[in-house]
This record gives structure tokens, C-alpha cells and sequence, in this order.
């Protein structure tokens, strides 16, 4: 019997060197021993501790029948401090056991400890426990290893879906799965999705929720990325799922390779609406679901707005009227051409550009300007001008021609000024004062 | 209950280590699952509630009247002159039975019909609407009772109020009564009630008479994922049962139970985030649910204890099941190590089985808190009591208690008599034998919340014993005072 010799020394080096909480069921499982006697070696360690005069302390555990407040017998099994026992024992009317729980060195301050020192060793050992118990019940036989591994990812689907949310739909898209691994008619892009599967799996951490998302982007990615290099693409996806903000990226390298090739982009689109059925099938839990679909929306969203803006772009470099008109501009001719409706035109507008110059746009500002009028009399007056935006000089002969025509109609401008909103072109804001001190 | 048997010492472990240690078999009992009726075959919403109530007077009617036959044998009284003792003879005829249409003034009779419970304090959703127009919403209440609280009896045509001696506080909607009385002629549609009766509880199939001691044990309230759950000592319930802890003698007495039902509420209340389904979903993406460890926990419990005994799990209010009466059984994935186990099974909320010959029939406990909020009943085995002489699981159901609408059945009609009838998640643990008419005999056990009481609930089927099981740990509880 070299263990019941070496148990002591262990127990020693467990309690007093690594300051291990030992219960009976730890010693138990690491001894490969039977309960009882994992609880009798206890026992004689604490024996042996207290002749050798070294503190530990030990709970105990007693059972036995006690008078309730009722008055009916209540059968209590508690787990008390070794200071407790005696007392303890008293309070109750039989004593049905008692045997040592726990040795520790130090005393205990609550249960949670007690606790938490058996449950890693009961969790790695859930099904090796009931060999060192005292029933056995021939029943209760687990289902073998043997039936998981052929169904090994849909199991692992159910099990992470299983342990996440509500039932039902999960056993479905789980079945469903393995369906459509088995279908083959979209065979390509289920391959590759499923050696993604294999992948993402192997490749997943602990937390499941990574597992989940990789697996989703295997999924999505597979048909898109066929053709570019997959790790980019998942990556781009893998910045889609966990940065909205990274989102613009990866529509926007979708959408140059639509335009690149409209080959891929009808094959993208085919396998779009499968890749939506798919996603529905294939999903974990809700979550991954409607991410995927509310992402699917986004992408599409933006592929829009993004297919907007590049026709915009388009027609930017094309020559052809600029696309941002004022609603409320009307038809204004060009200013190289003395008008006398000029001057009626209080709104800017942001004039086509003439002789094709890019980017620059010519405008007509009002402008306060002061000369010498017919009876020698300096007057200011704020005259439509026009000007490029590179700031050159407004064109003698507009600017001689209109003060002439806007002298005689200075009266008539008073009237049309009147009913005409202010001009919005101006810098300066023109206010009421200003209509006042004309006069 | 607990006989030492053999000579051991209590204190036995207490000593050198050996290496003999039996190990004893663990009994199964015979077990068969009569809940057949509480499984919804098919799920269809699209009914209205009249077709249940309907079915439930179509079933219990008949029933009641024989009862109300049996019981009211018009007679009349005459007194001996010389011993003064007095003696009834019957008249000879029958009661008359009438519908309320045929009533006629002043004429005593029976009606039959269901009980309906006016109250003003109760929740109506046109109440909860009118917060529209800004009047105060109603606040949520413990109890909804009030004073001003009617009786009315309905058949399938008509409503009539009732007065007398039917006590208003106590009752609730959904009872099939028989009532004997008679609208009087100067108080019209008011029905005066002298006597009234419920179904007779049908004869109890007698219990075979057992060898050995054998238990079940009932625990419920378990409510993991809150704070207050009490995790050691429910593994100290786990190892109790499982055989390791106690010495041999007291392990072989836990090999006796064979079996453990879970009455509901495994999960706690605060694992059901009712914020989590206002919120948006993209902001609650990356959390996951309270539920999800606590189911988690709750499996490796239930390994552990499925690997040496027959455990049924009932699911409760915050269990992630149904709302709805007849809950349906917990799916099994949400215990994927456990359901390895051919001994864990899910079942239904109520549910009705049968070991050793021993009849259970039980709840998670909705009912009976459904009826405490109703009436002024509050003692869970007087509505227990209730429940068997009214002849209904659920009478509030679907009135106050949600409900399946079912179409030619109503499974919550008790036809058989229990022998045992318990309910789970009760604030404490009491039990006691109630005696009906006709010579049976049930056992009425309210279990108590496990979280709260750390209490556990051993019937014993041979002797129809209930003895408590607490589970203590250090420092937190003290033994019984």
C-alpha cells in the first residue's frame, strides 16, 4: 500500500505548501481513491497535523435529524468549521454522519470557496465522477463519444447555438446545414465555405461569439472573394463586422471590382441571393443573423449611395452643366454679355463653367462699387460683378455699361428692390437699415 | 424515517483509511408518464378562449350534477316527540336542475354553470390603454381582491349574479358549480344561494403496498443567475443524492430515492432581461444573455445528477419555456451534456406521472399563485385543497393566467385523484393529508423555493412520509432554532 504512505506527504505538499483547499472530492478524483476513503485519509492527515502541532483547519460535514421551528423533522446535512462541530452536534436530535469535508491551512471566510476548490477537478472529470462514488445506477450510461464526430460541425453549431439562445430554430438551420453541405448543386461556394467553416473553427478562440463571426465571415466572403485574395477580402469583411466605421472601405473595393468587370459583378449578384438564403440557413444565433442580413442592407445601401456619387464623379468630368443647381436659379445668361435684366437678378448662382475650365467656377457678386456719376456726385452703388474664382478683375465694360443702365433705373430699381427677396450672394448681410439709408 | 440500519458509527469516517467500500445499487422505481394531455400537438393561436370554457362545462357538467344528486336529496324533517331526535325522510323526488333561462321566481333548484369572479381592481388592458388619454396607469398590485367583489354563475346563454352563503373572497373564476337556491320574485336577476357543490373527486385507485422504503424527491426554485442562488448547497443536494457525501450507511440510504423531480424555476427571474428585448439589437451584440452561464451551470448540475438518478425537469415562470399554460418540456440542447444521459428528462409544466403505483401530479406553482392573487386565500395547501375539490389544476386559467387555447379538451380537469399533489416554489415547505368524501387520500406538499430555503422535499412512497431536506453551508446558515 505505498499510497496510504505517500497520501500524507502529498496532502502535506497540497495544504500546507500550495495553500490548496482540499475537499474530500478533490482527493478523490486526483487519488483515483473511493469517496469514503478519500474522506478517512483527510481524517488521519488532520490527526497527524495536530500531533506535529502545524495549524490547518478542517470543515466537517454533518448530517442528522433537527427540530424545526414547525416542529417537523427536518433532515439537515450542513458543512461547519471544526469550532462549530460540537455545538453543532448538540442541536441535533440524531446524528446520522459526520466525516471530514475540507482541510485547508487557513480558516474559511464563506462557501463560495469551498465551492470554486472543487469545480475545476468536477468539470474536467463530469463523467469519471460516479466511478468513485458509492451508487451506481446501471441506467444511467451517457451516450457514447463514438456517434458525435460524423456530425461533428453541425454538433458544434448546436452546441454553441445550444448554450447561447432560445431552441428550436437552431436544431433546424443546424440540420439544414448539413442539408446543404450534402446538396452540392451550389457546390463551389459551399466547399469553400465549409473548409472556411474548418478553418474559422480551428482557428476560433474560447469565446464563442469570435467563432460565430468567423464563421459568418467565411460564409459571406466565400462567394465574394473567390477571385481576390481571400485573407484581404475576409479581412475587410472581419472590419465590417467589428468597426461599422470600416465599413466605406470594403464597399468601395466591392465596388471597383464591379466596375471592373461586370462579369463579376452579375456573378455577385447572382450569388448574392444565395448567399442571403445561405446566411438565413446558416446562422447561429439570432445575432449573427441579423448582422448579417443588417450589414447585407448596409453594404447595399451604400453600394448605392457609392454608385450615386461615382455617377456624380462621372458627370463631373464630362462637359456638361454642373450637377449642384440651385433649385431656385433661374436660367441666368452669361455675364460677358451686357444685360439689363442683370441687375434684377439678386441671386447667386454658381454659373456653368464657359469655356470648360475645370473647377473654376465664375460668379456674380454683388459688389459695392463708387464713381463718379453724371452730376460730379460720388455714389456708391452695389452692381452685380463677375468673378472667377482665381480673383481676376471683373471685366471693364459689364461694369462700365451697368452703372450707366442702373442709374436711369436706379428709380425703378427702388420698386423691383422692394419685391425682390434679398440677395443671398452677398457677403455682407443685407438688413432692413440698409434699404433706409439708400434715401 | 431514517432507521439505522446495521450498527455503524455515525462518526466512522473518522479513522484510518480502508480499502473496502461498497457500493450499493440505486433503486428505480417504476415509472410511467401520464402527461400525454399537456403536450400541444399542434399550435394554433387563432382561437378564441369560449371554446375552452365551453369544453370545460361540457366535461365537468355531468359530473357535477351527480354529485349535486348525491348530495341533495330533498327531504324533509320531522322530529320525534318523545327523544326529540330528528329524522329526515326524503321526499321521494329529485332536485330539478334548470338552466338559467328557465328559471322560474321562486322556485328552489340547481344550476349549473361556471363561476365568474367581477373584479374592480383587476388588470384590464382597457385600462392600460387609457394611459393614452393620461390617466393614471394601474399600479401592479400583490393582491387584487376587493370588497366590492361579485359572484356571477354563466351558462352557455346567460349570466346571473349570485348571493348567500357562496363566499365571494374566496373563490375565484372558472369553477363549474352547482348551486342550490332560488331567484327570489322581488329581487330579479339575483340568484339566493342556500347550498352549492363542485365535481366529486373520483375514486383513488388504491396504492400498492411497497416493500421497501423508497423516495422521490421534489426540490424547485433553484433560480441560478441571480444572487441570492445558492450554489453550494445546491451541490451539497448534488452530492447528497449522488452518494458521495455521509458515510456508507447514509449513502445507502440515498441509493433509495429514484428519482428527482425539478418543479420549475431553475433559472432566476433576473436572468429574463426584459430590457434586453427593448434594446436595440445592435448595441446589445456583442452581450450575451443572463441565461446563457446560468443554463450552463445548470447543466453540469444536472450531469452530475442524471449520471446516478432519473431526473425530470419541469420548466417554471422564469424558465426560457412557454408563458403559457401547459408549459411545454425545456428543449434538450440546452443541456447538451446532461441529455447524454438517458435518465435527465424534460417534461411538461403540470405534470402527472406515476412511480411505484404512487400517482403525482403537480405544478411549478402559477396556479396557486395566481389564485393567492385573486382571493384571500393565502396558505398554498388550503388552495391545493381548493384545487382538488373545485376538480381544476387551473381555474383562473385563461382568465388572470395564461393560457393555451385549446379546442375539445381541457387538460387541466383533474379525473384522476392524485395521490400525491404538490406545487413548487411555495415560500416554505409544509404538507399534510387531505381526506376526501369518498375515502381517499392525498398527500398535499408545497415545495419550497430552493434559493430562499435551501430546502429539498423527500417523499417517502411507501409510507406517503414527506420529510424536508436542508442543506446548509458555513457560516451562512444556522441549524433550525
Amino acid at each position: 500500500m505505498a499510497t496510504d504512505s505517500m497520501y500524507l506527504e502529498n496532502l502535506e505538499e497540497y495544504v500546507n505548501d500550495e495553500g490548496k483547499i482540499v475537499t474530500y472530492k478533490w482527493l478523490s478524483l486526483n487519488l483515483h481513491v473511493h469517496v469514503n476513503e478519500a474522506k478517512q485519509m483527510l481524517y488521519t492527515f488532520v490527526e497527524e497535523q495536530k500531533k506535529k502541532k502545524i495549524h490547518v483547519t478542517a470543515t466537517y460535514f454533518v448530517s442528522g435529524m433537527c427540530k424545526s421551528v414547525d416542529g417537523c423533522q427536518t433532515y439537515t446535512c450542513t458543512v461547519i468549521p471544526e469550532e462549530e462541530l460540537e455545538t453543532f452536534k448538540n442541536s441535533l436530535t440524531t446524528v446520522h454522519s459526520i466525516h471530514v469535508y475540507s482541510v485547508q491551512k487557513a480558516g474559511l471566510k464563506d462557501s463560495n470557496s469551498l465551492y470554486l476548490a472543487d469545480y475545476d477537478c468536477v468539470k474536467e472529470n463530469l463523467f469519471e465522477i460516479h466511478k468513485y462514488r458509492s451508487i451506481k445506477y446501471e441506467k444511467a450510461q451517457p451516450s457514447s463519444e463514438a456517434k458525435r464526430p460524423p456530425i461533428k460541425t453541425a454538433q458544434e453549431e448546436t452546441k454553441v447555438s445550444g448554450t447561447s439562445s432560445a431552441a428550436s430554430t437552431n436544431g433546424h438551420s443546424s440540420s439544414n446545414t448539413k442539408k446543404d453541405a450534402k446538396k452540392g448543386g451550389i457546390a463551389g461556394m459551399f466547399a469553400n465555405a465549409a473548409t472556411k467553416k474548418a478553418d474559422a473553427s480551428k482557428k476560433a478562440d474560447a469565446s464563442k461569439k469570435q467563432e460565430i463571426k468567423a464563421e459568418t465571415n467565411g460564409t459571406t466572403t466565400a462567394g465574394k472573394a473567390d477571385k481576390k485574395n481571400q485573407k484581404d477580402a475576409k479581412k475587410g469583411v472581419a472590419n465590417f463586422f467589428a468597426n461599422h466605421t470600416g465599413k466605406k472601405a470594403a464597399p468601395k473595393t466591392m465596388e471597383v471590382k464591379k466596375e471592373e468587370n461586370e462579369e463579376e459583378a452579375e456573378k455577385k449578384k447572382d450569388t448574392k441571393p444565395k448567399q442571403n438564403g445561405k446566411g438565413k440557413r446558416s446562422k447561429q444565433a439570432r445575432n449573427g443573423d441579423s448582422d448579417e442580413e443588417s450589414n447585407k442592407k448596409k453594404r447595399r445601401r451604400i453600394r448605392i449611395e457609392m454608385s450615386e456619387s461615382s455617377e456624380e464623379e462621372m458627370d463631373y468630368e464630362s462637359p456638361v452643366p454642373s450637377p449642384v443647381p440651385s433649385p431656385t436659379r433661374e436660367p441666368s445668361p452669361v455675364p460677358d454679355t451686357p444685360e439689363k435684366e442683370s441687375p434684377k437678378k439678386q441671386e447667386v448662382s454658381v454659373k456653368p463653367s464657359q469655356n470648360g475650365e475645370k473647377h473654376r467656377k465664375r460668379r456674380r457678386k454683388l459688389v459695392p462699387k463708387t464713381f463718379m456719376d453724371e452730376d460730379g456726385y460720388m455714389v456708391t452703388e452695389k452692381v452685380w460683378e463677375s468673378e472667377s474664382t482665381d480673383a481676376s478683375d471683373a471685366e471693364p465694360p459689364p461694369v462700365k455699361e451697368t452703372p450707366k443702365p442702373s442709374s436711369p433705373q436706379k428709380k425703378k430699381k427702388a420698386s423691383p428692390k422692394k419685391k425682390s427677396p434679398p440677395s443671398t450672394g452677398s457677403k455682407k448681410q443685407t438688413s432692413l437699415s440698409s434699404f433706409f439709408s439708400k434715401k | 424515517m431514517f432507521e439505522k440500519k446495521g450498527g455503524n458509527h455515525p462518526d466512522d469516517l473518522l479513522s484510518k483509511p480502508s480499502q473496502t467500500h461498497k457500493a450499493c445499487e440505486r433503486q428505480s422505481g417504476n415509472f410511467s408518464d401520464c402527461s400525454d394531455r399537456f403536450l400541444l400537438k399542434d399550435k394554433t393561436f387563432s382561437r378564441q378562449y369560449a371554446h375552452l370554457y365551453a369544453e370545460r362545462l361540457w366535461e365537468v357538467r355531468p359530473k357535477v350534477e351527480a354529485s349535486a344528486r348525491k348530495k341533495w336529496v330533498p327531504y324533509t324533517v320531522h322530529t320525534m316527540r318523545l327523544t326529540h331526535t330528528s329524522v329526515y325522510i326524503p321526499l321521494g323526488k329529485d332536485i330539478v336542475i334548470r338552466k338559467l333561462h328557465e328559471l322560474k321566481s321562486d322556485e328552489t333548484c340547481v344550476v349549473i354553470g361556471t363561476l365568474f369572479k367581477h373584479m374592480e381592481l383587476k388588470p384590464s388592458i382597457l385600462q392600460e390603454i387609457s394611459e393614452e388619454h393620461n390617466l393614471m396607469p394601474q399600479p401592479v398590485r400583490t393582491k387584487y381582491v376587493d370588497e366590492s367583489d361579485k359572484l356571477y354563475l354563466e351558462d352557455e346563454l346567460q349570466r346571473i349574479i349570485l348571493m348567500g352563503d357562496l363566499d365571494v373572497q374566496t373563490s375565484v373564476t372558472g369553477v363549474i358549480i352547482a348551486v342550490y337556491g332560488k331567484e327570489p320574485e322581488d329581487d330579479q336577476g339575483k340568484f339566493h344561494v342556500e347550498k352549492y357543490c363542485f365535481q366529486m373527486l373520483s375514486d383513488q385507485v388504491p396504492r400498492p403496498v411497497i416493500q421497501n422504503d423508497k423516495y422521490l424527491v421534489l426540490i424547485s426554485g433553484l433560480e441560478i443567475g441571480s444572487n441570492e442562488e445558492q450554489i453550494f448547497s445546491l451541490q451539497l443536494f448534488v452530492d447528497m443524492v449522488t452518494g458521495m457525501l455521509g458515510n456508507s450507511e447514509e449513502q445507502s440510504h440515498c441509493a433509495e430515492i429514484c428519482r428527482v423531480i425539478v418543479a420549475g424555476n431553475s433559472l432566476s427571474s433576473s436572468t429574463q432581461d426584459k430590457d434586453s428585448l427593448q434594446k436595440a439589437k445592435y448595441l446589445s451584440k456583442k452581450t450575451a444573455a443572463g441565461s446563457v452561464d446560468a443554463v450552463k451551470t445548470l447543466d453540469d448540475v444536472f450531469t452530475q445528477l442524471a449520471s446516478s438518478v432519473d431526473v425530470d425537469l419541469m420548466p417554471g415562470e422564469y424558465d426560457p419555456a412557454n408563458y403559457t399554460l401547459p408549459q411545454q418540456p425545456l428543449h434538450k440542447c440546452m443541456f447538451p451534456e446532461a441529455s447524454r444521459y438517458p435518465t435527465f428528462h424534460t417534461v411538461t409544466n403540470p405534470y402527472d406521472f406515476k412511480v411505484e403505483g404512487v400517482r403525482f401530479l403537480g405544478t411549478s406553482g402559477q396556479a396557486v399563485q395566481d389564485i393567492v392573487k385573486y382571493s384571500t386565500n393565502e396558505e398554498p395547501l388550503d388552495i391545493l385543497e381548493k384545487t382538488l375539490e373545485w376538480g381544476h389544476l387551473a381555474p383562473t386559467a385563461p382568465d388572470t393566467l395564461g393560457c393555451y387555447p385549446f379546442y375539445k379538451e381541457d387538460p387541466f380537469i383533474i379525473n384522476d385523484c392524485p395521490h400525491v399533489l404538490f406545487a413548487g416554489n411555495m415560500t416554505k415547505f409544509d404538507s399534510k393529508v387531505f381526506k376526501g368524501c369518498g375515502g381517499q387520500e392525498v398527500l398535499l406538499v408545497s415545495v419550497p423555493r430552493f434559493s430562499q430555503t435551501s430546502t429539498a422535499v423527500m417523499v417517502n412512497l411507501r409510507t406517503q412520509d414527506c420529510v424536508p431536506m436542508q442543506f446548509a453551508a458555513p457560516s451562512t446558515m444556522e441549524p433550525n432554532r
